[in-house]
């Protein structure tokens, strides 16, 4: 069976992950320090190892009362820095479905004028509060983001301490297995956001490990001081 | 046999190349991986400590140890060859009476095949680096990186093809079986070189092909594995000859080419690999030429057994470097490989059984092209925030052009260089002055535009 010729500009299809962080004034002081500290460890091991950098694609959004793009998708070698993110204002998780929404499919258009090919991205959704927003407003946004029938739909890996809820955050990962996690009892967030930023980084190394093998799989991370929330079976 | 230039730790050497676990310095952990931590130890500066995460059969890897004994007995060069290009295990590290060894003595990688980022730190120079635009690499690391088809890429494959050649040349043949980005190692700082790590997993095979020891899975990395081998099997002796195949396509194409997909999914590959307009006129890189040919077999998954040996590799590349007059770099690459004189070079013979002729098997086509201007500009970002920047769209048009800006001033460049190379080649004056004639006018009309610019749009501001 004959196939198109294969050039230079035939790259390996890029794994988008984009990092969704609650930045509510809840997270002020040690939590929100702990993401400064470790962003730049992050950009380290992903951006200056090019077999892993050619392979995924970082983004960090930020949200409150409103969502916002801090770093714009990229390949990590090529950026110097990853900006501090600073806190303020109530825990929206509806603007941050909406903004997730826009941002992914204008970067997958993007990416695709540039010659980019992608697997589905994955969003790794951070919070340490319940939504202060209206059920019906985030769960519809929500549904728009995880909606099938857009193609782009993102696979969702919710993270919750603090005050953040077991159940919601299994909705927010549409109760997939391995896909939700709540931090232990008693676990204090200067002890979770390190581990939880370290868990993200080898998560993103070994996913990317996966790409070269043509089948890219999402490698949940291994926080210690978090636990799986179980999912029920449907039937 | 004692464990070489031994002290410290080497008092723990037996006569059977085999030291005690406990009786080892380990130091700090260098490297994990999923087979095994690379650790350093604190009395032997020029050797590492590989600790197996499962222990492995003892008698497979005193085998390993003993076989570059004996090809130092039967042929020093080659056996020189090998340890000036590869992390070849010295020792076996043995844990209590068991027959299963803890892990091995290797030799460190020498400095020069580190390379430096803009932090400073040193990393270990894998094939990553070469497999890619050089443009993307100096934007993201500040590494000035050979353009692709360039002789020191090439001379990095030629110099991996004696290594194999040496490898599988010998009785028993060795073959490394998982020649990954990360497990070739590469420098330029002596000229090309390059240096495999992770021969523990190498097998050695008999007269008849088979292995020499058995039970041992070697798995191959992902994107750098054999397609012809199946899922769970070991790779074999042509497995090697896949990989090199494979290296040069990436390395000297300097382009990722992801064609094992394909292959498995049994596609004809048909791959254009850019080569420079000059350069595709030389008889060992226009369209007929045997290097074709040859990277095809190589890569073929219809007849592994027919895929090119090593040396029927290093006498094309020797060609191809002759005709592109990189003579400098075949003697740079013997001196560092068997540490000759500059003066005595040691060219490689011709193969034993040539096989140039031989048709393609037909799953595989490579030709030589034009290369186009990449698609994708780099430079380093400033991180902003996607949202506060609404210029975007504006500046888009100033970026198209300044892409194409470079793209003309690298043209102009490489123009000029190869007109004079061509000038000063033997045998080829003429066509160097045709181009020296056509680039005079170029460079005239530049004048002609420059002046009329200056006069038109800079001299008003001057008041001239």
């Amino acid at each position: 069976m004959p196939s198109e010729s294969v050039g230079v500009e035939e790259r390996y299809a890029v794994f988008p992950f984009y990092l969704c962080l609650d930045v509510s004034a809840s997270m002020a002081g040690e939590p929100i320090e702990g993401v400064n500290r470790q962003l730049p460890a992050l950009r380290a091991a992903i951006g200056e190892d090019p077999a892993i950098a050619e392979v995924i694609r970082f983004g960090v959004v930020t949200f409150s009362d409103v969502a916002r793009t801090v770093l714009a998708l990229c390949d990590l070698s090529v950026v110097d820095e990853v900006p501090a993110v600073t806190t303020g204002g109530r825990t929206s998780y509806g603007v941050a479905f909406d903004h997730l929404r826009r941002t992914i499919e204008a970067d997958y258009q993007n990416s695709r004028a540039a010659g980019d090919r992608w697997y589905r991205p994955a969003v790794v959704f951070i919070s340490d509060g319940q939504p202060t927003d209206d059920p019906a407003t985030w769960r519809a946004a929500h549904a728009r983001l995880v909606d099938p029938g857009w193609k782009r739909h993102p696979n969702i890996l919710a993270f919750g301490f603090g005050s953040a809820d077991a159940g919601v955050l299994a909705e927010v990962s549409e109760r997939k297995a391995n896909r939700a996690f709540i931090a232990d009892e008693g676990a204090e967030p200067a002890k979770v956001v390190p581990e939880l930023m370290a868990g993200l980084i080898s998560s993103i190394v070994s996913s990317s490990a996966s790409v070269y093998g043509g089948a890219a799989q999402l490698v949940p991370p291994d926080v210690a001081s978090m636990t799986a929330i179980p999912v029920d079976h449907l039937d | 046999m004692m464990l070489i230039g031994t002290a410290g730790s080497a008092d723990a050497a037996r006569s059977d190349r085999e030291v005690e676990r406990h009786r080892l310095a380990v130091g700090e952990l260098l490297a994990e991986g999923g087979e095994g931590r690379v650790h350093t130890l604190e009395d032997r500066a020029d050797l590492v400590y590989k600790a197996f995460k499962v222990p492995v059969a003892k008698e497979a890897m005193r085998a390993l140890v003993r076989w570059l004994d004996q090809v130092t007995v039967s042929s020093p060069a080659l056996a020189a060859r090998v340890r000036s290009a590869s992390a070849w295990p010295v020792a076996v590290v043995a844990d209590g009476r068991s027959d299963l060894a803890a892990g091995l003595l290797v030799p460190r990688a020498p400095e020069r095949f580190r390379l430096r980022h803009r932090d400073g730190a040193p990393r270990l120079a894998t094939l990553s680096y070469l497999t890619a635009d050089p443009g993307q690499r100096a934007a993201a690391y500040g590494l000035a990186l050979p353009p692709p088809m360039d002789p020191a890429r090439l001379g990095i494959a030629y110099a991996l093809a004696r290594l194999l050649d040496a490898l599988g040349g010998a009785s028993p043949a060795a073959a490394h079986g998982d020649l990954s980005a990360k497990n070739v190692l590469w420098s330029l700082e002596r000229g090309p070189e390059v240096y495999v790590i992770d021969c523990d997993n190498t097998e050695l095979f008999g007269a008849d092909g088979t292995p020499v020891t058995t039970g041992r899975r070697r798995p191959m990395t992902p994107n750098w594995d054999d397609p012809a081998i199946a899922a769970g099997a070991s790779p074999d002796l042509s497995s090697d000859r896949y990989s090199l195949a494979l290296i040069f396509l990436r390395i000297v194409g300097a382009a990722h080419f992801p064609i094992q997909l394909r292959q498995r999914r049994g596609e004809t590959v048909a791959i254009d690999f850019e080569v420079p307009g000059g350069a595709r006129r030389l008889p060992s890189l226009d369209r007929s030429a045997p290097l074709w040919r040859l990277v095809a077999r190589g890569l073929s998954t219809a007849e592994p057994r027919c895929r090119p040996g090593a040396a029927e590799w290093s006498h094309v590349l020797e060609q191809v470097l002759t005709e592109l007059g990189a003579t400098q770099t075949l003697r740079q690459v013997w001196a560092a490989q068997e540490g000759v004189a500059l003066a005595e070079p040691t060219p490689a013979p011709p193969p034993p059984s040539p096989s140039l002729s031989r048709a393609v098997p037909g799953d595989v086509f490579v030709r030589p092209v034009a290369p186009t201007p990449r698609t994708q500009a780099w430079r380093i970002a400033t991180s902003r925030r996607a949202d506060e920047d609404d210029a975007g769209a504006e500046a888009a048009p100033i970026a198209v052009a300044r892409r194409y800006a470079r793209y003309a001033l690298v043209w102009w460049w490489l123009a000029h260089r190869r007109m004079l190379r061509t000038l000063v080649s033997r045998g080829r004056h003429l066509a160097g002055a045709r181009r020296a004639v056509f680039l005079l006018f170029v460079d005239f009309a530049l004048a002609c535009v420059s002046l009329f610019l200056v006069a038109m749009i800079v001299s008003p501001f001057l008041g001239l």
